[in-house]
């Protein structure tokens, strides 16, 4: 069995590698793209294979889904590479880069091999559950232990939102008007879907306390249902900028309150043991409502931009002929 | 259980065999029409194979009923994305002659 084990994960590691070679190299940006997201699915494989199922259902939802769409729709804009520049400079480059890369693969085998020898944190994380108020490491470690971090990464998340709104031009999304004749393929898909997807990431988000889930899975699970029902061409008038933003704000604004509302008994981002499950599960799901929106707002501002600079011709199937 | 699992291992094959053909029609066909119906079929037919044998093998109730959701909206996907590429204008340069290129 454990033969099988490495032929599969072989087959794994010569698949990401060459899904990543040819979306560096072809000369379409949107089968860069298409490849960038089959390297996204093989990677989230390798995560599970790695047995960090946090990890492979992030990559899944966010590194293949969420940022495949965001990056398809800019791809979409220029198809073609600019031609690369035909100069006797480019073998020093190719050789200077391959030097490096091996010197980084080299440095980076050591390092592995070194933290073998190392215990790592996860008999710490164990001995520390019990405080927490929640029964599953990763979320322990995302929402109590390491808490700072977390709420500046949903910041980070927010500033880049608030940032795409600013230099685009989206305010409301209005959508493409369809004429409801029948519900096209498209829209009874996402009709469908739209139930199924809900109750998953509600599921991966009140799982998280107990099982791999959470918030950012849960969030970025919504995103992609709520750009789903934009692509699927049905308007949306209640994603205006401002209440996405407002979305967006919410949960960061709610979690450094609770942070700071610990601040009367207690120190910053310090729950007490007490009401850990509480303050937790609440944070949780404001972040996912949060994260959603930042997601959306990105991929909105980024449709915006492109309707606006350049008037694609509409290739969408849905018009009636 | 030495048979029960050598029909499972058969429904797997069985899948993977439809997996296999619809990647060579997608590389041999000729026109995106034939090209969307070996993809399509690999993806219902073969899949369908791969998860009943998969839901047969895990002996849990559970188990199958999600693999069998899990074909469910796969059926879903595929037939919308089939659609979709067989009303997207047709691009000349991308139909091969018969036999694919060698």
């Amino acid at each position: 069995m454990s033969l099988m084990h490495t032929l599969f994960d072989v087959l794994l590691a010569v698949g990401l590698i060459g899904t990543a070679a040819v979306s560096m190299f072809a000369p379409q940006r949107v089968t860069s793209v298409l490849m960038f997201i089959v390297f996204g699915v093989l990677l989230a494989i390798c995560w599970a294979r790695l047995y960090a199922p946090d990890v492979a259902l992030v990559e899944a939802i966010l590194g293949a889904g969420v940022t495949g769409v965001l990056l398809l729709s800019a791809a979409l804009e220029s198809p073609r590479r600019n031609e690369p520049l035909k100069t006797k400079a480019n073998w020093v480059v190719a050789v200077l880069g391959g030097l490096s890369a091996a010197a980084l693969g080299i440095t980076l085998a050591f390092a592995v091999h070194a933290l073998q020898t190392g215990p790592g944190l996860g008999a710490d994380v164990d001995q520390a559950l019990q405080s927490t108020g929640v029964s599953h490491e990763i979320t322990a470690v995302l929402l109590n232990l390491r808490s700072y971090d977390t709420l500046l990464e949903v910041a980070v998340l927010l500033v880049a939102a608030i940032i795409a709104v600013a230099v685009s031009n989206h305010r409301s999304s209005a959508g493409s008007p369809v004429e409801l004749v029948g519900p096209t393929p498209r829209q009874a898909l996402v009709r469908i879907l739209a139930p199924v997807v809900t109750l998953i990431a509600l599921w991966l988000l009140f799982a998280g306390s107990s099982q791999p889930g959470g918030a950012f899975h849960a969030g970025a699970l919504l995103a992609g249902l709520v750009i789903m029902l934009h692509l699927g061409g049905g308007p949306l008038p209640v994603l205006s900028a401002t209440r996405l933003l407002a979305a967006a704000s919410a949960g960061v604004l709610m979690f450094i309150g609770m942070g700071a509302l610990m601040l009367v008994d207690g120190a910053w981002l310090q729950w007490p043991t007490s009401i850990s499950t509480e303050v937790i599960v609440s944070i949780e799901l404001l972040l996912t409502v949060s994260i959603c929106a930042a997601l959306v707002t990105l991929h909105l501002a980024g449709a915006a931009a492109g309707s606006s600079s350049k008037a694609m011709p509409s290739r969408d199937s849905d018009e009636p002929r | 259980m030495m048979w029960w699992d050598l029909i499972c291992l058969a429904l797997v094959l069985i899948g993977a065999a439809f997996f296999g053909a619809g990647t060579i029609g997608i590389l041999r066909f000729s026109d995106s029409n034939s090209r969307i119906h070996a993809l399509a079929k690999a993806d219902n037919a073969g899949l369908g194979f791969v998860l009943l044998g998969l839901a047969l093998h895990s002996g849990s109730f559970p188990i199958a009923a999600k693999l069998v959701l899990i074909w469910a909206l796969a059926l879903l996907a595929s037939a919308t994305a089939s659609h979709l590429l067989a009303e997207a204008p047709h691009d000349s340069a991308t139909t091969r002659p018969a036999g694919g290129n060698r």
